[in-house]
């Protein structure tokens, strides 16, 4: 673990122990005085309102435990239709055909690592190894919501319309992100997440 | 129904208050007014508690009230009222983001708590529309009117703290910062782009996505800094060498287009 600087009211945690997502809810338990907790692919990001807090903070994070069992994961099935633009690229990257990119797909439990670049847009890990393919080299300008994607060692669902270069699979009908619901992001750090084929 | 009509959106106009923080883990940035410190003294100068939601725009704002009002603006020396049909024009210059606020504030629909609008991730009250008619909350006399409108009082000496991914240039980024002049190149809500000598990026970084904050200096494969603004998202890929004090970030943010100004290092807070 390294504590990294960010300035009088922050500071980058990189490689805790535990994991980013263990660790986070570590930092939630031991009741630090921090603003905010927002965990990525290597580091945790945390935030405080008073700048005279931080040193407390930082102090404290040696003692934080890493809480590995997650109280309130759910499993969020996800139906997908397998008709995205670069599921041939994905085959051929496979040297196989589009049934195998879907059963692969289908087949992996996921875990959200973490939910950022735009609202609600998780970073699901446990791809399989076979899948993992380099994002495009011209990032598109325009990406339908509910665009199913694999982007290096990730899979991900575009909650809206945005720019993004992953390579798209297929296309969900679920709504991801809704700022008017009780859970406004269908899935949070720590959430299981299953893809099913549907043809409709 | 006290009211306002838009009469002319302007540019870049958009409802704001305190914005919507404790979500970042969820990907909804905090968002809020770029300018803190003048939007919460315009509240106080027309008698509202500081939170109340005002109206943000880059100029060319023209407004039209149904009803009397007290009303303050980044245009005007002090609170006014004003009768019926009077219109106010916010015109664009002077600095990069102005503000209104009116007696009893504009109401608008929240979400997520919070009536501002984030740009990047489309939350919030949408922009307004010509013609639009803004209904206006009711007179809060609890609060004590303050006399004076801020004026900007424009710094072009912005501190700066080391950031977390400093150690990762191959050449010092904090020296190259600030031993130069640096130009606005645009400013949005977003962030704020920065034009001078690129900065020697680190060759085949291959950094993971991580958390940003307001004020994170980030440098792009082209060198050119951008300064994370409200509505910034709430990762990115991009090293970080350095972050704008909290106390000097509404200065940058109100620096126009093609302004120059420097960066000053301060000391690491730890």
């Amino acid at each position: 673990m390294e504590v990294l600087p960010y300035g009088p009211t922050a500071c980058l945690v990189q490689d805790p122990p535990g994991g980013p997502a263990a660790f986070r809810r570590g930092v939630l338990d031991a009741g630090l005085p921090i603003s905010t907790c927002v965990p990525a692919e290597r580091t945790v990001l945390l935030t405080v309102n008073d700048p005279s807090a931080l040193p407390v903070v930082i102090s404290a994070l040696d003692a934080v435990t890493p809480i590995t069992a997650q109280t309130d994961t759910r499993l969020v099935e996800i139906p997908v239709r397998y008709t995205g633009q670069d599921i041939d690229t994905v085959a051929q990257h496979l040297g196989g055909c589009t049934t195998d990119v879907v059963s692969l797909h289908c087949d992996r439990l996921y875990t959200a690592s973490f939910v950022g670049f735009s609202p609600g847009f998780a970073y699901l890990t446990g791809l399989d190894p076979r899948l993992v393919i380099e994002r495009r080299a011209q990032p598109r300008p325009r990406i339908a919501a509910g665009s199913v994607a694999l982007g290096a060692t990730y899979t991900a669902v575009y909650p809206r319309q945005s720019p993004g270069g992953w390579q798209i699979i297929g296309f969900t009908a679920l709504e991801m992100f809704s700022a008017t619901s009780q859970r406004p992001s269908l899935i949070t750090p720590g959430d299981q997440v299953r893809f099913v084929e549907v043809t409709r | 129904m006290r009211h306002v009509t838009i009469i002319e959106p302007g540019i870049a106009t958009t409802f704001q208050d305190p914005g919507r923080p404790g979500r970042e883990h969820l990907g909804v940035g905090a968002a809020g007014w770029v300018d803190a410190a003048t939007a919460r003294r315009l509240n106080r100068a027309v008698g509202n508690p500081e939170h109340l939601t005002v109206l943000e725009t880059a100029g060319n704002l023209i407004l039209r009230f149904g009803c009397n009002a007290t009303i303050a603006t980044t245009a005007m020396t002090g609170p006014c009222t004003i009768g019926p049909n009077t219109t106010v024009n916010v015109p664009a210059g002077q600095q990069s983001w102005h503000y209104v606020a009116v007696e009893g504030g504009f109401v608008t629909t929240a979400e997520l708590g919070s009536s501002s609008r984030d740009t990047l991730a489309a939350i919030g009250p949408s922009e307004p529309a010509r013609e639009e008619r803004v209904e206006l909350g009711t007179t809060v006399d609890a609060f004590t009117r303050v006399d004076t409108v801020p004026q900007h009082r424009p710094t072009r000496s912005i501190g700066i703290v080391p950031g977390p991914r400093h150690g990762l240039f191959p050449t010092c980024p904090l020296t190259a910062l600030t031993r130069q002049h640096w130009n606005i190149a645009s400013a949005s809500r977003v962030g704020v782009r920065l034009d001078g000598p690129p900065l020697t990026v680190p060759v085949g970084l291959n950094l993971a996505s991580e958390g940003l904050i307001r004020g994170a200096i980030q440098v792009p494969p082209n060198g050119q800094p951008v300064v994370m603004s409200a509505d910034h998202p709430t990762t990115g890929g991009y090293p970080v060498p350095a972050v704008v004090v909290p106390e000097d970030l509404h200065h940058l943010c109100q620096l126009l287009p093609g302004e120059t100004f420097r960066f000053r290092l301060h000391p690491a807070p730890f």
